[in-house]
């Protein structure tokens, strides 16, 4: 495993640690399909400074943010009725509220000012494919 | 651009330092139990449908436990009396919005299952009986008729493969009464109250499953919110990205209807299956 994703997975539950690190996987299997049949494309990326080295991180960084940060900023954008001035009560122990929202807003944001720092867009963030990746990499000015 | 005048191993090693970091500061906020994070999703899933509602019509949650907080039902074992759920109104009538409650389809009385939210017409009961196959008969069972559904919605957070989509369509047509393959009739208005009903989707698709999806969407009156950020795009009614019913279906006036409306909308109806 990448120790990148090692420290990203630490404290995760098997079912997802596997989750994420099958998601990597994939990822590194279409960035070798790509070497071999897109090479223009994968030299291109280099040339813009995403080596292979670097872009199996932003593999890791992706899909930490897709599998286990985006779930949980999902619910923290409520309706103006509910999840915010009215808590939700899921089950005995989860409570959907304000200062939850708060919490994972502050965690999502810093997440986001992590990768911007190592120019890692959103948009790079929220790629599905490797293939994708490559494509937004490829097409900033 | 990345920067090119640091090397690939001092970059990585700036990203690990910086991830360690991350990792200690908010380690406990996101390494939630598996099922908080589902739970997560699926009140996202509720968030957008709400947000879309709001722009129609009024919301206000019902049935508050002591402390104010709407308690949520995550089961369908739970009764649902004794749990919140939300009144939308909207000229004039007043629809349901709750979770894991029970649809008893028209095909017939034994195929029951529990989508994750469902829309309810204004009149709409939760029937509970005691039957010895349910929980050796200790338990009620609770559940709603087909016919009282304007829209079931199901949330998965799984990438949108292809069984997933199909089975959806299953779980569609047992939970709608009004729809019939069999009839033509336009279920859809893009000025309609209700969104059509969505499977939302958590995972990531690949172009031959957005094509499904695309395939999916022109044949039946359903939204597949497919990924959690195009999914606030089209669950939001600026874009007119989803698909909207036709209110007609679900009018309380009396006006006379066509036979073939009527055959749909009778309430036993033969199952073309």
């Amino acid at each position: 495993m990448h120790p990148i994703l090692n420290l990203l997975v630490a404290g995760l539950e098997t079912e997802e640690k596997e989750s994420v690190s099958r998601r990597v996987e994939a990822m590194n299997s279409e960035l070798e399909y790509l070497r071999e049949n897109k090479p223009k494309d994968i030299a291109e990326a280099k040339k813009r400074g995403w080596s292979a080295q670097k872009l199996q991180v932003l593999f890791c960084l992706n899909s930490f943010y897709q599998r286990i940060l985006a779930p949980l900023w999902a619910s923290t954008t409520p309706p103006a009725v509910l999840g915010s001035k009215i808590p939700i009560r899921y089950g005995k122990t989860i409570v959907f509220d304000a200062k939850r929202n708060a919490a994972i807003n502050k965690m999502g944001s810093n997440f986001l000012q992590l990768c911007q720092r190592f120019q890692i867009q959103l948009t790079m963030l929220e790629a599905q494919r490797t293939s994708d990746l490559i494509w937004k990499i490829n097409s900033q000015p | 651009m990345a920067k090119k005048t640091q090397s690939d191993e001092a970059w990585i090693a700036t990203v690990t330092t910086a991830v360690k970091a991350f990792c200690r500061e908010y380690k406990v906020i996101y390494a939630v139990k598996a099922r908080e994070r589902a739970a997560s999703f699926e009140i996202g899933c509720l968030h957008m449908l709400l947000t879309n509602y709001e722009q129609v019509g009024a919301l206000l949650p019902m049935n508050l436990n002591e402390k104010g907080e709407f308690r949520y039902l995550t089961s369908p074992n739970g009764n649902p009396e004794n749990f919140s759920w939300i009144q939308l109104s909207v000229n004039g009538r007043d629809f349901q919005i709750r979770q894991q409650v029970r649809v008893q389809s028209h095909w017939h009385n034994d195929i029951a299952f529990c989508p994750d939210i469902v829309v309810l017409k204004p009149d709409a009961s939760v029937q509970s009986v005691l039957d010895e196959d349910f929980a050796n008969g200790k338990m009620k069972f609770f559940s709603v008729k087909s016919d009282q559904v304007v829209s079931a919605h199901e949330c998965k957070s799984l990438s949108p493969f292809p069984e997933l989509l199909v089975s959806f369509l299953g779980a569609f047509q047992a939970a709608h009464q009004w729809y019939d393959p069999r009839v033509s009739y336009e279920y859809l208005n893009a000025q309609g109250i209700h969104p059509a009903p969505c499977l939302f989707i958590g995972g990531d698709s690949r172009p031959i499953q957005r094509r499904m999806i695309k395939a999916l969407e022109a044949e039946f009156p359903i939204n597949i919110v497919s990924g959690l950020h195009f999914g606030q795009f089209k669950m939001s009614r600026k874009n007119r990205a989803a698909k909207y019913l036709n209110d007609d279906m679900f009018a309380a006036t009396t006006k006379p209807r066509s036979a073939r409306r009527r055959r749909l909308l009778l309430p036993n109806h033969e199952s073309p299956f």
